[in-house]
């Protein structure tokens, strides 16, 4: 279950403040796979990030008793110089994994991310494709009650994308997603329920289909 | 366990993540980062960890034939060589931890994506490197200077760590100040370290107390820094001429609120110094 009870976030820009949320109150059900649409800049990321606990709200709150993962996105969360199995070590390391069992997880990480021996190459030689791949082998190798997937699944080649989606679908039993992406087809196969953000508004939709039309005819208003 | 400022539940473990108390969490945590730290302070240099001991190394060296081409004779009853050390290498610690602690959160923004890295952490493990990478080129200069003839006997080791506690305690207030003023305040990184210098020359690294006429020292004691080399000298060597002006109450003072105010200011600041959007 997760409470979002009055939040508000806001961000300071040249001119003046922006709000990307204003006094939400929201509510998921037990076991919800929760995807979150909406245009650039609407803040999906931003949810997300208040989601993992990595960013604070101005004021409101986010309860849950569930273990959310770290936003598995493009950006960030390696240390540039290091390898990517120095990375992961180190994660490993955080999370408190026993030394015995770090040495397997890598192995297993290695083989899923599919980036073969760019595993030992500093992760500044890595395109965003392969960090964001890496990222996503890493997580999984942890149990976590929710994965915070923001667009991921969209990027990465087809054999990438299979993998991920084989993992997501075997992990469904135990685990969640909150998944931002911009893939309708990626909505219906992994999400029960539909969060629009856009412009400070927050709107969440049981059924999908009402959620995609909502989106689509939102965008279509925008072109015309 | 319910997070005191967002009110989220935090009972993040899965079945493969342990169930950990805070504490281990926290030595988990400042482990991975000191692992991390190590690389970052001399993985990026092809000397790597030689550069740890150089610096002091150079520093004694070149002071010590300074001063050697006016005079050999002893500074306030030590070697030359063994006096600058002592006094050089407290000082970088002095200066090194309050300034890398400038950057502790904008060098590792990657790493505040996973819940449990705090900058405290990335702080912590900084200072416990830091004072490891000191101690062992003690390790290393002392007894060489030993071995080349600059003898020593040692006085009393407890008030030694008694006063290098108090030291580090000043030092570790300053640098959580300065973790939470790196991130709040852009240009610090180019104005604190200005102030570094100056203290370099009066914190007596290059002269004692006792060896400046009474009727100036007042110009010097202000200095906490100067109490803890003169402090950390008496009590490491035999034979030191400690002016009476030198105060290990006013160090512990200066420690204790130093220590307070920090811990103070961090907490008031750790959730802002990572919040997106308030500052930059």
């Amino acid at each position: 279950m997760i409470h979002v009870e009055q939040l508000t976030k806001s961000f300071q820009v040249k001119n003046g403040r922006h709000y990307v949320f204003k006094d939400v109150d929201l509510r998921f059900p037990e076991g919800v796979n929760i995807g979150i649409i909406g245009p650039n800049g609407g803040g999906k990321s931003t949810f997300l990030r208040l989601l993992g606990g990595i960013d604070y709200p101005d004021s409101g709150r986010i309860r849950s008793t569930k273990s959310f993962s770290w936003p598995l996105g493009l950006k960030g969360g390696f240390v540039k110089h290091m390898t990517g199995r120095q990375n992961c070590r180190m994660i490993c390391n955080i999370y408190g994994l026993p030394r015995e069992l770090i040495r397997s997880k890598l192995d297993q990480i290695k083989q899923m991310s599919g980036i073969g021996k760019y595993f030992e190459e500093p992760v500044k030689y890595y395109s965003s494709g392969m960090s964001g791949r890496l990222g996503f082998a890493l997580s999984m190798a942890f149990e976590f009650d929710y994965f915070l997937i923001d667009e991921i699944t969209s990027v990465g080649d087809s054999n990438f994308k299979k993998i991920a989606k084989e993992t997501l679908v075997a992990k469904a039993k135990r685990s969640h997603v909150v998944m931002v992406t911009h893939s309708m087809n990626d909505l219906r196969r992994f999400c029960d329920v539909v969060v629009l953000l856009a412009k400070g508004d927050l709107r969440v939709y049981q059924d999908l289909e009402e959620g995609i039309k909502a989106y689509e005819s939102a965008n279509n208003r925008k072109k015309k | 366990m319910v997070d005191a400022l967002t009110g989220m539940e935090t009972e993040r473990q899965g079945s493969v993540i342990p169930k950990q108390s805070p504490l281990q969490i926290q030595k988990a945590v400042i482990f991975g980062i000191f692992i991390r730290e190590i690389g970052n302070r001399f993985g990026r240099y092809t000397l790597g960890y030689l550069w740890a001991p150089l610096e002091p190394f150079i520093y004694v060296a070149v002071l010590s034939v300074i001063r050697g081409a006016f005079s050999g004779a002893p500074l306030a009853g030590l070697p030359v060589p063994l006096f600058f050390a002592s006094g050089v290498l407290p000082f970088i610690l002095f200066r090194i931890i309050p300034i890398t602690s400038l950057s502790c959160v904008e060098s590792n923004l990657g790493l505040f994506n996973y819940q449990r890295v705090k900058p405290a952490d990335v702080f912590v493990a900084r200072f416990i490197l830091e004072n490891l990478i000191i101690i062992s080129v003690s390790l290393l200069i002392f007894p060489l200077l030993y071995i080349i003839g600059q003898e020593f006997e040692i006085n009393s080791p407890l008030r030694f760590f008694g006063v290098y506690a108090l030291f580090l305690m000043f030092i570790a207030g300053l640098g959580l100040m300065f973790t939470v003023l790196g991130p709040l305040w852009v240009e610090a990184k180019k104005v604190m370290p200005l102030f570094f210098r100056p203290l370099f020359f009066i914190s007596g690294i290059f002269f004692s107390l006792s060896s400046i006429p009474s009727s100036f020292r007042y110009a010097f004691t202000w200095n906490p820094v100067l109490h803890a080399l003169e402090l950390l000298r008496d009590s490491a060597f035999v034979g030191y001429d400690l002016a009476p002006e030198v105060s290990v109450r006013y160090l512990a003072t200066a420690a204790v609120l130093s220590f307070a105010f920090g811990i103070c200011i961090y907490r008031l600041f750790r959730i802002k110094i990572v919040t997106s959007g308030t500052i930059k």
